[in-house]
């Protein structure tokens, strides 16, 4: 990367401002007078005073499961430009809020409860407290860096004597931000009593644990969207995504803040240690008790917009995850095919080349679900047409693909080339749908892959709907229903531009300036592109969308990736932390290029990748035009068969894999996610980052270094029992144990206790026959029992919204497996059956198993090495209720 | 049994291998032996043996395959995978027996065999006349290399009378060159000697300029006269100065011997001098006001030094070259010398001449060599397409192969032309002679240096059918010509896909 081309916190005027504010000078006060509690309606008001007089309008909400959420602006009408709030885009919906009760209220506090928790306001200098059990967990405003730049004037803010300096025009490199309306930044020190640990703030490419901003002389994490050319790992710089959300771990189990702003944010963190790790073993027998006396202070910086922000109370990850869910929503059930294996590369040349890689990939036994052109296969870059060489017939190509059940998806960017001749452009300019330049008038223009191009306003909902009808069959010539989207360079990437992004004065619909939604504009084009393949379908397929740039609520349109990274092991490595915290930002759907972007890996790289990607979330193959292909048959007979295995791996795993993110729609809960999520009292976990749990029930410990002939594993939580995935190799839980890592191998462990649904028959791609069989694996625990769930559905329609699914609670117990209906389970028709049963972990060989109901035996195998039983063709069909009895 | 789903009807099944579905004795043996089982579990879509053997007809192995008879065409096996997953692999749709979405599979067999047979025959005749031709194309190998060998044979001989011819006059040369160089060294010592003499007049000449008195030693007194000793600049050369340069060897006089042996130290101190006189003058020239005291030069040759800064706006050099003491001392040669060193020169053009002859022939042998040691096929049948190049269009550029020369891409625009590889050797295949690999092109920026692979297929005549660049840099041509096809034709690669 070329640091240079990115600006430092000392760069960014009001990172400055904000960063160099004194501790502990008050300058912020409410009006005891003005406090309006409004208990019924959840609502508590009131005035702040800064030291210069000015009076700020705060409001404090309690919303479901004890979420705060606390807003300020300027109390008195704002008279050049108002405070931008991405809520309507990013939340969900309304929150729900829910009636308090005030608890006391004097002249110099307030005390109010939501549910189990409550929250305090002290008066003078202003400070608020969230507590649980009337222990303080979260303090807003301790350190007294509150920050409100209330809009002024130029001459009122020249008259008040503070440095002009690059407050109301900035220069950076050869770029000028002209700043119209001057200095407007919000700030707030929020400090997490008893943490140990911070995680969150997607996107860097950084390992999960935030690090200590203010004690290594560097810069706080910065948040603003960026395409980073060749962006380095282990870094807090800006990348491709903003999620302005983190969790904690310490004494008071896990809590969480979200600052809901678009604009350019910087966090500084900086850890409190309360003298060691002894204490933290002596806190963990009272993990969920206040009395830490560590604590982590954070301090939130943005440019501009609304003062707005949410304590998520926890108190354990997944509840804070599942509060964040609540507010900005969830991954709907992504469609089965799209947690397949995809094949990408910029670029597959012609219509030839796509119908060879097809080919090869079949003809080498390598399943897969879509196909992917990059933008040479657009007419000169302009998106929503071909390349009439290259692409002579691109229905035809299509059709082809989808009689095997494959897919294409293409890249579509929201640059959008000034060339007259091109439709999209034309009709964008004359209805005036572009983004306008400082001038407020003239489109605002600068380079892309095209060349010359300008940029469609998505904040307004007319363009959008523009948009989103360009993806119609009858206006998308050459396009079928079976071709999916790829939305790339949308923080907005713009080649001339400041750090390659769109100037911060360009104007969008309502006088808004960039700076006011810069981190939004991502989201806004994935919405746009969202409501398009909604509407291409009459609403009947669920869409599939590919973004780069994100923002809360990103997750509700498309998966992400980890963009343009490089063949390299430090790369490698770097992706499982990066996963872990885009799934605890909310977004799960989540993966990096195997093989690397940049360069050209070597057969062993792209081999650990490939293991890597087989149990990420989006899984898919992706190169750099200038590198040599890296289709899975060019690198010899024995990396083919180790690749194709970690691809079988992820094909039988995918009712899993669903179930995962049905399971994410219902609570919000990453799909791949770090082990202290799953395990926050094992201590242990709470800095480890290589390793990660795909569910409940799944750990896996990727090889990512050269040569690795073995690694250390470590097994979580000592109660626990974790098998080998395929030697069933048991381990003990709370234990460090050396695990041998020849280049076949992948070290995944099933933890002991669950019920894990396969498909084990791999096809051309996810499901060319929906009849085929599952298979269970019944994964005991020390108390010989076990639990598991399947979510199943058609794989891609919206019938799952009319009952059309069904989902089987599974248990072993007493010696009695059972397979029941859901508590919801709907009215899914399928002939689907079970194949096979496989428990894993019985203290010994039953001397019979038989349907319980009949008393009929059932057909076993008993392994003696494994000590694994086979029950061979238990269930008819899926849905059947049944209970297997197991004699001893 | 709970589950009583009847076993299908055995489909899938190679004739050759019915005879392990005969259900005998009610049990089935795995092919690999390693289970037994009660016949029932032949075809109930659970995969029993690790070798896939018990479900020939359904998906139910990873391993399994299945056999499309396809009367009418070809018959074929497919994985198993492939059996009822909605698309018709076989063309009489034996796979699809109980497909998903209820899809019939039409028989295209019989269709499919007669586009076969129609390709075949085209292949056939295609083939024949390939064939035919490759066997031209070995007959004109052969004429070729006979008459190579002969051209060898002759050039042979005349490489031997050429050797000689060049040896002799080596030999000739050597002795006239060895007298040319005895004369000149001769004629060397003597202008050494003479030069030596020279600059022993020189230091005299000084030597007796200072020595004022002419007592044949050059005194304390005499020495302080001259201002270019006077090294640290203070007006007078004093004594400190003078036993620097001269040592004890001033005390009561210094010798000519004496002087002759400080002659480098005194040269060395008079071009500090002479250099320190150079910058005053310039400082004058630069109008600053310089105090000069009154300059004497050993050499007298103030006059020079002033010439040498001659304009304003130069300047000042500061390296001066340094005064020589090797007068240069041109002493022609004498009659007899010269006379040698013409003969030795019209010797060494008559040797020149024979080797240029010997080479020439050497030349010769060695592209005859070349060309009767390449690898020009088993029956040296790719010969006649060694002389010709051969050129595709695309949309933006004509390629052009020159087989065991060079691949080259010309933009259709004009332009310089890049090189794509120059020969390098035959792909190292299980059939030989099936792809070229052209080597060290130009290298890509940013890239790998480029090269190409050619494909051969058998055709009726030689032709460039297709140019792509599969990777960035990486050429890969398919070349058709007689000289590809093998007397078989199911030897014969006829389709650039065949190799799929």
């Amino acid at each position: 990367v070329d640091k240079g081309n990115f600006k430092t916190c000392s760069q960014s005027n009001f990172c400055q401002r904000n960063r160099n504010l004194p501790e502990g000078e008050p300058r912020y006060h409410v009006f005891p007078s003005s406090v309006t509690p409004e208990p019924d309606k959840g609502i508590l008001s009131f005035h702040i005073k800064d030291n210069n007089g000015v009076t700020l309008f705060a409001v404090l909400q309690t919303l479901q499961q004890g979420i705060l959420r606390f807003s300020l602006k300027e109390f008195h009408p704002v008279p050049t430009h108002e405070r931008f709030s991405p809520s309507e885009f990013s939340l969900d919906n309304e929150p729900t809020k829910l009636p308090f009760k005030v608890l006391s209220q004097s002249d110099t506090q307030i005390y109010i409860q939501n549910g189990e928790i409550q929250a305090q306001i002290e008066f003078s200098p202003f400070q608020l407290s969230a507590l649980r059990e009337g222990q303080p967990f979260v303090v807003i405003n301790k350190r007294n860096l509150m920050n409100f730049e209330p809009f002024m004037s130029k001459d009122d803010w020249n008259a008040s004597g503070v440095d002009v300096e690059g407050t109301w025009e900035e220069n950076f490199k050869s770029h000028r931000d002209s700043n119209p309306f001057g200095p407007s930044s919000i700030g707030i020190d929020v400090r997490f009593l008893g943490a140990k640990h911070l995680y969150g703030l997607p996107e860097h490419s950084d390992g999960l644990s935030l690090s200590d901003t203010k004690s290594d002389g560097g810069d706080p994490y910065r948040l603003y969207n960026l395409d980073v050319f060749e962006y380095e790992v282990n870094n807090r710089m800006a990348l491709y995504g903003a999620v302005p959300l983190v969790y904690s771990i310490g004494a008071n189990g896990s809590n969480g803040f979200f600052w809901l702003n678009a604009a350019e944010t910087w966090v500084d963190v900086q850890k409190v240690s309360d003298g060691g790790d002894s204490v933290v073993g002596s806190l963990l027998n009272s993990v969920f008790n206040s009395g830490g006396s560590s604590y982590i202070d954070t301090h939130w910086m943005s440019e501009t917009g609304l003062l707005d922000f949410f304590i998520l109370p926890g108190p354990t990850p997944s509840s804070v995850s599942e509060q964040y869910s609540q507010l900005t929503g969830v991954t709907p059930l992504p469609a089965l095919w799209s947690l397949g294996y995809h094949q990408c590369r910029w670029n597959y040349k012609d219509q030839e080349d796509v119908a060879q890689v097809d080919a090869n990939l079949e003809a080498n036994l390598i399943p897969y679900d879509a196909i992917w052109l990059d933008i040479e296969h657009t007419d000169g870059k302009k998106y929503f047409t071909w390349d009439a060489n290259k692409f002579p017939d691109s229905i035809a190509m299509l059709d082809k693909l989808a009689e095997r059940n494959h897919k294409l998806v293409v890249i579509i960017d929201p640059h959008i080339k000034r060339e007259d001749n091109y439709r999209i452009y034309k009709e964008l300019k004359e209805r005036g749908y572009l983004v306008k330049s400082s001038d407020g008038s003239s489109d605002y223009e600068g380079a892309c892959w095209p060349g010359g191009s300008s940029w469609p306003d998505f904040l307004s909902q007319e363009v959008r709907q523009y948009w989103s009808e360009c993806y119609l069959v009858e206006n998308y010539s050459g396009s079928t229903s079976n071709l999916h989207v790829w939305n790339d360079m949308n923080e907005p990437s713009v080649f001339t531009g400041p750090e390659v992004t769109m100037h911060k004065d360009a104007v969008h619909m309502g006088g808004w300036e960039h700076r006011d939604i810069h981190n939004l504009y991502g989201l806004l084009v994935t919405l746009g592109t969202y409501e398009g393949l909604l509407m291409r379908s009459k609403h009947q397929e669920r869409p599939f969308i590919l973004t780069r740039s994100v923002f809360p609520g990103s997750q509700r349109y498309s998966a992400v990736w980890t963009g343009d990274n490089e063949a390299s092991w430090g790369h490698l490595k770097i992706v499982v932390p990066m996963v872990l915290q885009m799934g605890l930002g909310g977004i799960p759907f989540v993966g990096s290029d195997v093989g690397g972007f940049f360069k050209h890996p070597s057969p062993e790289l792209l081999v650990r990748w490939y293991q890597v990607g087989a149990y990420s979330p989006f899984f898919r193959q992706h190169a750099h035009i200038d590198t040599p292909r890296r289709e899975p048959w060019l690198f010899g007979e024995d990396n083919l068969r180790i690749i194709r295995d970690a691809i079988t791996d992820r094909y039988q795993l995918l009712p899993y894999w669903y179930t995962l993110f049905y399971l994410h729609t219902q609570s919000g809960a990453p799909v791949v996610r770090p082990l202290w999520y799953e395990f926050p009292e094992d201590y242990n976990t709470w800095d480890m980052y290589e390793q990660a749990m795909v569910g409940s029930a799944i750990m896996i410990s990727p090889v990512t270094e050269i040569g690795q002939a073995s690694q250390e594993v470590y097994f979580p939580d000592e109660d626990s029992i974790w098998y080998d995935k395929k030697s069933f190799v048991r381990f003990t839980g709370g234990e460090t144990r050396s695990v041998s890592t020849p280049l076949d191998k992948i070290p995944v462990f099933l933890r002991g206790g669950s019920v894990i649904p396969f498909r084990m028959r791999v096809r051309r791609s996810s499901n060319p026959n929906p009849d085929d069989p599952f298979t269970l694996y019944v994964v005991l625990d020390g108390k010989q029992e076990a639990s598991g769930c399947l979510y199943w559905d058609d794989g891609h329609s919206f019938s799952y919204k009319d009952g059309n699914y069904l989902i089987r609670e599974f248990s072993y117990k007493n010696g009695e497996f059972s397979s029941a209906a859901g508590a919801t389970s709907g009215g899914f028709s399928t002939k689907s059956w079970i194949e096979r049963i496989l428990v894993i972990g019985l203290k010994g060989k039953p001397i019979k198993v038989a349907l319980s109901s009949s008393g009929d035996e059932l057909f076993t195998k008993w392994d003696l090495d494994s000590k694994t039983l086979e029950i061979r063709k238990p269930v008819e069909n899926i849905k059947t209720d049944v209970k297997i009895r197991f004699s001893f | 049994s709970p589950m009583q789903s009847s076993p299908v009807q055995i489909v899938g099944v190679a004739p050759s291998q019915k005879v392990f579905y005969e259900n005998s004795d009610g049990y089935f043996t795995c092919k690999d032996y390693s289970f037994t089982f009660p016949f029932s579990h032949v075809n109930d879509d659970f995969c029993d043996c690790p070798d896939g053997s018990d479900e020939p007809s359904t998906a139910a192995c990873p391993n399994g395959e299945f056999y499309c008879i396809n009367s009418a065409f070809r018959p074929k096996t497919i994985p198993s995978r492939l059996v009822n997953d909605g698309f018709c692999d076989c063309c009489d749709g034996t796979d699809e027996y109980k497909s998903p979405s209820g899809l019939l599979c039409e028989n295209t067999c019989v269709e499919k065999g007669r586009q076969e047979i129609d390709r075949l025959k085209k292949y056939e005749i295609i083939h024949q006349e390939g064939y035919r031709q490759k066997l031209e194309f070995i007959e004109l190998a052969v004429h070729k290399r006979v008459e190579k060998n002969e051209e060898l044979v002759i050039l042979k001989d005349e490489i031997e009378n050429a050797s000689d011819e060049m040896y002799k006059a080596e030999l000739a040369k050597n002795d006239a060159e060895e007298l040319a160089n005895e004369a000149k060294e001769r004629h060397k010592e003597i202008a050494e000697a003479l030069k030596q003499e020279a600059l022993q007049n020189k230091i005299s000449g000084v030597f007796n300029e200072i020595d004022t008195n002419g007592d044949t030693l050059v005194s304390t007194e005499e020495l302080k006269t001259r201002s270019e000793l006077d090294t640290n600049g203070d007006g007078v050369a004093d004594e400190a100065e003078l036993r620097v340069l001269f040592g004890e060897e001033l005390e009561g006089g210094v010798t000519d011997q004496e002087f002759t042996k400080h002659w480098g130290e005194y040269q060395a101190v008079n071009r500090a001098f002479q250099r320190k006189q150079d910058e005053i003058i310039h400082a004058i020239k630069q109008g600053k006001e310089t105090r000069v005291p009154k300059l004497q030069s050993a050499n007298g040759n103030d006059q020079e030094a002033e010439e040498n800064s001659e304009s304003d706006d130069e300047p000042f050099e500061d390296e001066a070259p340094p005064p020589s003491d090797s007068e240069e001392i041109n002493i022609e040669f004498d009659a007899e010398t010269n006379a040698l060193i013409a003969t030795a020169d019209q010797t060494r053009r008559l040797y020149d001449d024979a080797k240029r002859v010997h080479d020439d022939i050497q030349g010769k042998i060695a592209e005859i060599n070349k060309f009767l040691t390449l690898d020009l096929g088993n029956d040296h049948e790719f010969y006649p397409i060694s002389e010709k190049c051969f050129s595709r269009d695309d949309r933006e550029y004509t390629y052009e192969l020159c087989p065991f020369n060079k691949v080259v891409q010309r933009p259709k625009s004009g332009g310089r032309e890049t090189s794509l590889g120059v020969w390098g050797e035959w792909e190292n295949t299980e059939h030989k002679h099936e792809a070229m690999m052209y080597n060290k092109g130009e290298r890509c920026w940013n890239g790998p240096e480029r090269n190409t692979k050619v494909i051969v297929l058998c055709g009726s005549s030689s032709e460039l059918i297709s140019v792509d660049e599969p990777d960035r840099c990486q050429y890969l041509f398919y070349f058709r010509t007689p000289a590809g096809c093998k007397e078989s034709l199911a030897e014969s690669r006829l389709h650039r896909h065949d190799e799929l």
